[in-house]
């Protein structure tokens, strides 16, 4: 079998068309061209990734300032999908430690984000040290359940 | 250019004139033509003065006065050669380029020692081509200027050019003589050495050519072509054995150059290849070339060309079959999207053809299963990648494309979307799909779609403008290819300035089909104008190459500039223009001329607009720069619509001369000989008609074509022979024996009718055969056109694509109007549902 190749790459104003059809295939709620003008802005991060040059999975992150609660920044996962035929392969994983590596280089101390209750992502996550921290009912509109878990995970420098 | 300083001018003036010449030279007209209407106040007739203020108004845009001015100065100063340059220098301007050659040798004359006109002529007779000319001038400027290395250069072309080998290699030496030794080393001087090689060899003597490439192996730097030339040389001599070493060299320098492996097979074989086709090969020959693969595959493992090779010669369908699943594996699993076309050459052969569609169905559905190759082991638990039955799908969809079965082509690529939706590549062969099928909108709309996945990709820009203008769509075409055009001079024509020809094409293919022959038109002749341009481009050229010594590439360019309207992008526009004229011609001719409802100009109303907002930017800058600026006026096109094209007299003459030249550099096209065929027969010039007809016949032929097959062929032999009968009483006798003798042979003796009826026959179940025959019956028999219009209407059940389709429809709704032409379409659109021509 020949060598998997796996790369990531960056947002811009010209393959955001990609991006936005990953996410319509990969997730349940649908974004508005606003959403994705936003992305290129400061204030947010998305990587993209690539198998054999074709993108299959992609994560976009929002910086959330610091709070009383939690003094330093931290990152909140909007979108985060892969195509399905290309999971179990490592691309999630990459992406996923890209966001931690970047948390560890800017030194945002946390990763938060909302998951849908039953999806199958909740293992995905939890199998990266993600814990459940509460459940919202009643989060989303159009999909159904309904409700959705607050999953987060703390990072630390060592 | 410089004046010639007359004594009887004092200091002042003399220094006046330096300064009028310097103003010339840095393009600052205005100022320069108010100092030189103030000198000639004082010297009226001082012959300097008036040439430069000819020059001047020249360069403002007056040529005009320019030329009343020059000639004038001519008339009472005709052993000037400030003069005689001067009005050269406006003939060459104008394009005009015997007239210059003409002035610039009197010039020359009137002043022998002159090395500007001398150069200024020789340029000029170069372009000309006439080098008997040319050797002199460049002998005259050896003789003034004998330290200057581009005039050596400059003599040894011109003999070369003349084809005298001997006088050319004698200056060479001399030149040889002259050089120091720190010259006789590096890049210049390979290049020489090889030139004189060239020489050599264009003079037949290969040993000697061998024997330099051998002796001065170490100053020759271009090593590639120094063996390629030896291995040229020793199969010229027979001796395959020495050759095919070279050619084993040449491989292991770069493995996937297809030419050395062509050149290896001719040695081992012995016999010349024609074109790409191995399938000619028997099967004794077969099985010593694949002797020679194997053992190369097993060297090169690497080489994708060596893997995909032996599918081209391979006769054994289980030993085809086998190679190309591996051949086929590695593609897949890089994801080459190339895969298909690589076998496209395969899809000559029918045989082959169904062993890639079974071997690559069972591969697509073992991937789909399991994600494994067929022979993979069942106990394996190695997977595949995703992206390798991707491939698969989207090879299968090109497949079935190319074997003309658009639903599975279709539901392949679908399911390929479905699977990998962020896949670019996927919605450009859905939109080639629907192209093929003649559904222009949505192949349109599939590859914009396409772009707008991945806006930076200047290839799906602008094959999306294509799309654009394959629909009828110029507006949509004009919007896309603006988003890449450079910024910094909006709108004035850009796609001209880059002569950027398929755009050209596609325009005028577009106005074309929608009837706008005037802007159609246009199009074609940008093209016309580009290949012009092209051959003005050896004035550039001239100056460079002397300095470089690469002589062989600029001897190479010479002979393609003397067969520059061979090149593909110049006959397909010309052809097309010819088309545009003939139907101008044939509407004079027919009242009930009309477009098919399907072809009108998407958004024609916001395309005029937006034209005339071009329209008027370009004037508002035209006025600005003749307002403010010294330099180059901008030149307005003052039929932007090509009106006055149309309005020509003499529509035959003008297409004709361009047929002339496609029968010149494109003899070898059956487009060109039908349309030779078309205008010979208004011009009732039989002879050349059936020459034409006879270069058909032998063109049909040479493709391997049964002449009963050719409805091309076919048609001609009719129209000429019913004509040439109907006017038989009016011809002459020489005429009369030609024709008469040929039109025997060609029938076997047989009637019209007969010949015809006897080809409708043979060829049953084709549209375009079925269609040329009953064409040929009504042109027979005029009076059955109510009969034969059920004949016409029955061709829709025949086999045929949709474009053969079409020209039925076409024709019918010329000869037979819109009722008989209407059930033709229904018909049609049952049965091409997807072609937007026959939808409503």
């Amino acid at each position: 079998m020949v060598q998997q190749n796996i790369e990531l790459g960056d947002l811009t104003d010209k393959n955001i068309g990609q991006l936005k059809l990953l996410n319509s295939t990969t997730l349940a709620v649908t974004y508005d061209d606003k959403f994705y003008q936003k992305l290129l802005g400061n204030g947010f991060i998305t990587k993209l990734a690539y198998f054999n040059d074709i993108l299959v999975g992609a994560v976009s992150c929002r910086i959330d300032p610091p709070t009383q609660e939690l003094p330093h920044s931290s990152l909140y996962i909007m979108t985060f999908g892969v195509l399905a035929p290309y999971r179990n392969l490592g691309i999630g994983k990459k992406l996923l430690e890209f966001v931690e590596s970047l948390c560890l280089e800017k030194n945002y101390q946390k990763i938060s984000l909302h998951v849908q209750v039953g999806s199958e992502a909740i293992d995905f996550y939890k199998k990266y040290n993600f814990i459940i921290e509460s459940t919202v009912n009643n989060y989303y509109r159009h999909i159904e359940p309904p409700h959705c878990y607050i999953m987060a995970k703390s990072i630390k420098k060592q | 250019m410089a004046p010639t300083v007359k004594s009887e001018l004092s200091t002042k003036d003399q220094g006046t004139l330096k300064t009028i010449s310097k103003l010339f030279d840095d393009k600052k007209y205005k100022k320069g033509l108010k100092l030189v209407e103030t000198f000639l106040k004082t010297h009226p007739e001082n012959v300097d003065g008036l040439c430069f203020k000819s020059l001047i108004v020249y360069n403002m845009s007056k040529k005009d006065e320019a030329h009343d001015i020059a000639k004038k100065v001519l008339r009472s100063n005709l052993s000037n050669s400030m003069a005689w340059h001067t009005l050269g220098f406006l003939h060459k301007s104008d394009k005009n380029y015997s007239e210059a050659l003409k002035c610039f040798r009197n010039a020359s004359k009137h002043a022998k020692d002159n090395t500007q006109i001398l150069k200024d002529l020789l340029s000029v007779q170069l372009y000309l081509r006439d080098s008997a000319g040319l050797r002199e001038s460049y002998s005259a400027l050896l003789h003034a200027q004998p330290a200057q290395k581009g005039n050596w250069v400059g003599l040894i072309l011109a003999y070369h050019l003349q084809g005298n080998y001997k006088q050319a290699l004698v200056v060479l030496d001399k030149f040889n003589e002259v050089l120091d030794d720190k010259e006789k080393s590096g890049v210049s001087y390979s290049e020489l050495i090889l030139y004189k090689c060239m020489v050599i060899e264009e003079s037949g003597d290969l040993d000697q050519v061998m024997q330099i490439l051998k002796n001065d192996e170490k100053l020759i730097l271009d090593k590639m072509w120094s063996k390629k030339k030896q291995a040229e040389i020793l199969m010229k001599q027979k001796q395959p054995e020495k050759a095919e070493k070279i050619y084993r060299d040449l491989i292991k320098v770069n493995p996937d150059d297809y030419n050395i492996h062509r050149k290896l097979i001719e040695c081992k074989l012995g016999v010349t290849l024609l074109g790409n086709d191995m399938e000619s090969l028997s099967v004794e020959q077969v099985a010593i070339v694949d002797k020679l693969y194997q053992d190369l595959k097993v060297s090169y493992p690497k080489s994708l060309l060596i893997q995909r090779l032996p599918l081209n010669y391979l006769k054994n369908a289980e030993q085809f079959r086998s190679e190309l699943f591996n051949y086929v594996k590695v593609f897949l699993r890089k994801g080459i999207p190339s895969l298909f076309n690589s076998l496209k050459l395969l899809y000559k052969n029918p045989e082959k053809i169904a062993i890639i569609e079974s071997l690559l169905n069972t591969e697509m559905e073992s991937l789909k299963k399991s994600l494994t190759f067929s022979d993979a082991s069942t106990t394996t638990t190695e997977k595949e990648q995703p992206s390798t039955y991707l491939w698969s799908l989207y090879f299968m969809s090109q497949h079935y494309d190319q074997i003309g079965q658009h639903q599975k082509s279709l539901d392949f690529i679908n399911q390929a979307i479905s699977h990998t939706p962020t896949c670019v590549d996927l919605y450009i062969q859905k939109a080639k799909v629907y192209k093929h099928q003649g559904d222009h909108k949505q192949a349109y709309q599939e590859y914009n779609y396409a772009r707008t996945l991945d806006l930076a990709d200047r290839y799906l820009n602008t094959k999306a403008a294509k799309y654009a203008l394959r629909n009828n769509d110029p507006l949509t075409a004009d919007q896309i290819v603006s988003l890449i055009k450079d910024d910094r001079t909006p709108l004035v024509d850009q796609i001209s300035e880059f002569q950027c020809m398929w755009y050209e094409q596609e325009l005028g293919d577009a106005y074309q089909r929608c009837g706008n022959y005037g802007r159609s038109l246009k199009n074609y002749y940008l093209v016309d104008r580009h290949f012009n341009e092209f051959l003005e481009d050896q004035f550039d050229f001239h100056h460079h190459i002397q300095k470089k010594l690469t002589l062989r590439s600029y001897i190479e360019f010479l002979r393609w500039e003397d067969n520059v309207f061979q090149n593909k992008p110049y006959t397909k526009a010309m052809k097309q223009l010819i088309r545009v004229y003939s139907k101008l011609i044939n509407q004079q001719h027919q009242q009930n001329f009309h477009l098919l409802h399907s072809n009108q100009l998407k958004n024609a109303e916001e395309l005029e607009n937006t034209l005339k907002q071009r329209r008027e930017l370009q004037e508002k800058l035209r006025n600005e720069s003749k307002a403010t600026s010294e330099g180059q006026p901008i030149i307005l096109d003052e039929d932007p619509n090509g009106e006055k094209l149309l309005q020509d007299s003499n529509l035959l003459t003008t297409a004709m001369k361009y047929l002339k030249t496609l029968l010149k550099f494109n003899n070898d096209s059956i487009d060109t000989h039908v349309l030779a065929c078309e205008f010979y027969l208004i011009k009732k010039k039989y002879l050349a008609v059936l020459k034409s007809l006879l270069k058909i016949k032998q063109l049909v032929e040479a493709e391997g074509q049964q002449l009963s097959q050719s409805n091309v062929y076919h048609r001609y032999l009719i129209k000429l022979f019913h004509q040439y009968d109907s006017e038989y009483s009016t011809l002459g006798a020489p005429v009369k024996e030609v024709v008469d003798q040929e039109k025997t042979n060609l029938l076997s003796g047989k009637s019209l009718v007969d010949y015809n009826n006897e080809f409708l026959k043979q060829n049953p179940n084709t549209i375009a055969h079925q269609f040329a025959g009953t064409q040929m019956s009504l042109l027979l028999n005029p009076e059955q056109k109510e009969q034969l219009s059920t004949k016409f209407l029955e061709i829709s059940n025949a086999e045929g694509t949709y474009k053969d389709a079409l020209e039925v429809y076409q024709f019918l709704s010329n000869i037979y109007g819109n009722e008989i032409a209407e059930k033709y379409r229904v018909a049609a659109n049952q049965k091409y549902p997807l072609a937007n021509i026959f939808q409503i």
